[in-house]
């Protein structure tokens, strides 16, 4: 929805005609700003052929000398003001007024989720739901948790100290592939845990999830769902920032990056620091939290040596430091580390034809014990993750688009105590080949077909197909897929021999002759978009075979009894559910958010719902973009809501009779506000943002939360 | 002769005063004595006299005839307490009775009025390992932290218990007893729990 006006001046024409042997040239100069708000948007690039210039704080900018005749002229700007292009014939020094329309509904993101390629959103032919750094910055999102349980609607998650135990739809971390950049992140406790404190919230560009198995693209893991978080990479010459927050029981936020976009290379580096004293509601019936500090440090380098060759480098690490409460007498306390570098590179053929990509990303955590008195640390635990992947996209015709690719990866955990008595190292590899081909035989009518062949050393091999169609028609998109999906067991899953001592003491042993959890997985959606409108409905189908569970065995040791634990591939369970979603700009200044899901998730040898599921959630976000005096802010109302958390389960008693227990939640309705105000002055933006968490001082057994919490922070950015 | 009677003077004062700030734990001053006891295999206990300030041995949850004597005072099992009294014993008098938070070991300085002592009971306890049934009393070395469904929050948080008054296993004395010490670093330089350190005194 963009207007422009066009003014032409006659004066230059009389003055150019004795140059009328070589082409005149003429100026250009106009205005950028936003349509909604009126306000100017600097740093935007007006391009024509491969020339062009940058709007400035005034969203002013002015192209010189450009030759008269036809001329496109486009706006290249932040991925949320979808491209516009403006032809004129230029006769004469012309003057035109861009005005941007920010998208709520994305569709001109670019998304790589769905395919492994990049693709528009609306084109995309799997269904991917994106999160912008636009709506976390306005949400006021102060960790990368936050804005996954702000988006993905059935999403439990109760943090203790092993990490985030996060389930969605009563699947385990386990089914869930967690990509950053496309790359996997290796798994920090028993459960598949990651603490994704380890992301800085300010470094994500945005966050794509696909419903559902990919499997044939990502391999293990995508049984339920796959969240990959695409970070930030620099758009101008130099550009710097800094963060300072505040927020309830002295939790301190603080970061610097500083980052710049020279053509051919590409620089940025960022640190950060988090701090916070915990809290301790024990007394009164509530939960607590540990003290923590935090420290981060992210380095990237790009060099792109012609226009059609890139070289990447990543690197990050992560500090995390627990300590206990005071009053405990608890004499170490927790201390991890973290470490991921990356590397790839890309060649795109001069027919853009053909895109080869090479990628390897080696990702490590460290586990200590750390004994307060003296300082000393114990090794507890060492997972490293490495995975090395060639893959090429190649487009034979117009309708044509081939994938294919290799991969390598290698998992090893070294633990003190898990797999015997002695600290030992284990490991697992897979090899894999994969392809998909993606095909358009009429407009409006897309198909990919894909497959993937994994060879793991544990549990042999394992083939995953995968079929999906789009088709569009009047402002519609039907989409249906089909596909299998695995889950190779876990290293601790296969090789655990350890004497738990909890809960009466017991053994756990692993078995080495597990086989992979299968997955099928069948969905249909359908979305609509009209103006500033997108909504969209998907309906799904997900059977999980060979599902891995514990079970317990007891034995008459002389006198006394031993209890043992044991993995088998047992049983078996069924999701099936519906999410609907809606992005709607319904008046100028206003855009509104929901989503709502229904998950019906069943454990098909006791027909109990799975731990943790919850039938109906939804998330809700209204949003004010406002003036005052004719200054921008942006005023945000969001919450979750979901039915109780469902707890059911089996066991025999003493003497032997099966008991059911089923035990849940109180419903959940967490909200909060979040007012955020920018003051720009040229390239400087000093932004204050306000929030208060959990307005309505929510509490229940199962939510760990301070309660009602205040934050305030100030952003500085320099562009 | 003055100085001979300022002499003597002195050195009574010095006696008298050297008696009164001696506390090298051994003898039972004020500050209580101390005891290590390495409770840190399940499901052995270890008893212990307090007149004798002395472990008298070690057994399996099993063996019963620690039931019969009544030299034993209390016995440590990990973070459980037995008193040589109700189940644990045929004739012990023993039994602990539980300080209100506040009390501490310093500020004790006699058995309450109307102090009730809980004896020894056989409870059974469901946990993740299946059932377990044992003796033991009310008393804990540490306090489990709880998360706000009831349960023990994970990995364990360990909070300081309350001062006891523990009675001997004859009935006729009684002994105030604060526990200071639940884990500590074993020989490959990872923690051990049951490293039980205590202060007691007679009361």
């Amino acid at each position: 929805m963009q207007k422009k006006l066009l003014f032409c001046l006659l004066l230059a024409a009389t003055l150019s005609a004795p140059l009328a042997a070589q082409t005149p040239t003429y100026d250009i100069s106009g205005t950028v700003t936003d349509a909604v708000t009126g306000e100017p948007l600097p740093g935007v690039f007006i391009t024509y052929d491969k020339r062009g210039a940058q709007s400035d704080y005034n969203g002013r900018f002015q192209l010189r000398n450009v030759p008269a005749g036809h001329v496109a002229l486009k706006t290249m700007y932040y991925s949320a003001y979808p491209m516009v292009t403006q032809e004129i014939d230029l006769r004469c020094d012309t003057t035109v007024h861009f005005r941007l329309t920010e998208q709520v509904t994305h569709l001109d993101e670019v998304v790589v989720t769905g395919t492994r390629t990049p693709k528009r959103l609306a084109e995309s032919p799997v269904l991917t739901s994106v999160i912008t750094t636009q709506e976390i910055q306005r949400a006021g999102s102060t960790s990368t948790m936050e804005v996954l349980t702000d988006n993905v609607p059935g999403l439990v998650s109760s943090s203790n100290a092993m990490g985030n135990n996060l389930r969605i739809r009563g699947l385990s971390s386990r089914y869930i592939l967690f990509l950053v950049d496309g790359e996997r992140m290796v798994s920090e406790g028993a459960g598949g845990n990651i603490n994704f404190d380890q992301l800085d919230v300010n470094n994500i560009e945005r966050v794509e999830m696909i419903n559902g198995a990919s499997s044939a693209l990502y391999g293990s893991n995508a049984v339920g769902a796959v969240v990959n978080i695409i970070t930030k990479k620099p758009v101008h010459d130099i550009e710097a920032g800094a963060n300072l927050s505040w927020e309830n029981h002295n939790t301190w936020r603080t970061r610097a990056e500083v980052g710049s976009n020279l053509e051919r290379f590409i620089t940025r580096a960022s640190v950060f620091r988090n701090s916070s004293d915990g809290y301790n509601n024990s007394a009164t019936g509530g939960n607590s939290s540990n003290p923590y500090t935090d420290y981060g440090a992210n380095l990237n380098f790009g060099y792109r040596p012609t226009g059609r060759s890139d070289l990447n480098f990543t690197g990050r690490y992560y500090r995390h430091e627990v300590f206990n409460l005071p009053g405990t007498m608890n004499i170490t306390h927790t201390l991890d580390h973290k470490m991921t570098v990356g590397a790839n590179g890309g060649y795109r053929s001069a027919d853009d034809r053909n895109n080869v990509r090479l990628s390897v990303n080696f990702d490590k955590y460290f586990a200590y014990d750390v004994i307060d008195a003296t300082g000393e640390n114990q090794r507890d635990k060492t997972a490293g993750y490495l995975s090395a992947r060639l893959l090429d996209t190649f487009r034979p015709a117009e309708r044509w688009e081939l994938t294919g690719g290799a991969e390598y990866n290698y998992e090893d955990i070294f633990s003190a105590s898990l797999f015997g008595d002695a600290p030992t190292t284990k490991t697992i590899q897979d090899a894999n080949l994969f392809a998909q081909a993606e095909y358009d035989p009429i407009r409006n009518l897309d198909i990919i077909a894909g497959a993937r062949y994994t060879y793991n050393d544990a549990f042999g091999s394992s083939f995953n197909p995968k079929l999906s169609v789009m088709y569009s028609v009047a402002g519609f998109n039907f989409r249906g897929g089909i596909g299998t999906a695995f889950r190779a067991p876990s290293v601790e899953e296969l090789y655990y021999d350890f004497y738990h001592t909890g809960g009466g003491g017991f053994m756990v042993y692993g078995n080495p002759d597990l086989k992979a959890e299968r997955g099928l997985y069948s969905s249909l959606s359908a979305e609509y978009t009209y103006r500033t409108l997108n909504a969209s409905l998907s309906a799904y189908y997900n059977n999980i075979d060979n599902k891995i569970d514990q079970y317990t065995v007891t034995q008459n040791v002389n006198g006394t009894e031993e209890v043992s634990r044991y993995y088998r591939n047992i049983s078996s369970a069924t999701l099936r559910g519906f999410d609907v979603s809606l992005s709607w700009l319904f008046v100028r200044q206003l855009t509104l958010r929901l989503n709502y899901s229904f998950c019906d998730a069943v454990d098909n040898s006791t027909g109990l719902q799975l731990e943790s599921n919850v039938r109906h959630s939804g998330t809700a976000s209204l949003t004010w973009n406002g003036k005052i005096a004719r200054s921008p802010f942006s005023l945000q109302i969001s919450g979750r809501v979901s039915s109780p958390i469902l707890y059911q389960s089996v066991g025999t008693d003493s003497t032997g009779t099966e008991i059911v227990t089923k035990t849940q939640s109180n419903p959940y309705s967490i909200w909060k506000i979040t007012l955020v105000k920018p003051f720009r002055i040229k390239k400087h933006t000093l932004e204050a943002t306000f929030k208060v968490n959990n307005l309505f001082d929510f509490k229940d057994a199962s939510f760990t939360d301070p309660g009602r919490t205040f934050l305030i922070g100030i952003r500085y950015a320099f562009k | 002769m003055k100085k001979t009677i300022f002499f003597l003077a002195a050195l009574t004062a010095a006696l008298t005063f050297a008696s009164c700030d001696k506390n090298n734990g051994n003898n039972g001053g004020d500050t209580g004595t101390e005891v290590s006891i390495e409770a840190t295999k399940t499901g052995q206990w270890h008893y212990f006299s307090f007149a004798q300030n002395q472990e008298l041995g070690v057994a399996d949850d099993s063996d019963t005839s620690w039931k019969e004597r009544t030299d034993w005072d209390i016995a440590i099992n990990k973070y459980s307490i037995r008193t040589n009294s109700g189940d644990s014993t045929t004739s012990g008098q023993g039994g602990v009775y539980t300080c209100e938070a506040g009390v501490t070991f310093a500020s004790l300085t006699a058995v309450p009025a109307g102090a009730t002592f809980e004896a020894d009971k056989t409870v059974t306890e469901t946990g993740m390992g299946g059932e377990t049934t044992t003796t033991k009393s009310t008393a804990t070395v540490i306090q489990f932290q709880l998360d706000a469904n009831g349960d023990k929050v994970m990995p364990p948080v360990y909070l300081p218990s309350p001062v006891y008054i523990f009675r001997s296993a004859d009935g006729s004395k009684h002994y105030k007893v604060s526990f200071t010490q639940y884990q500590g670093i074993g020989a490959d330089g990872a923690t051990v729990s049951g490293r039980v350190k205590f202060t007691y005194a007679e009361l």
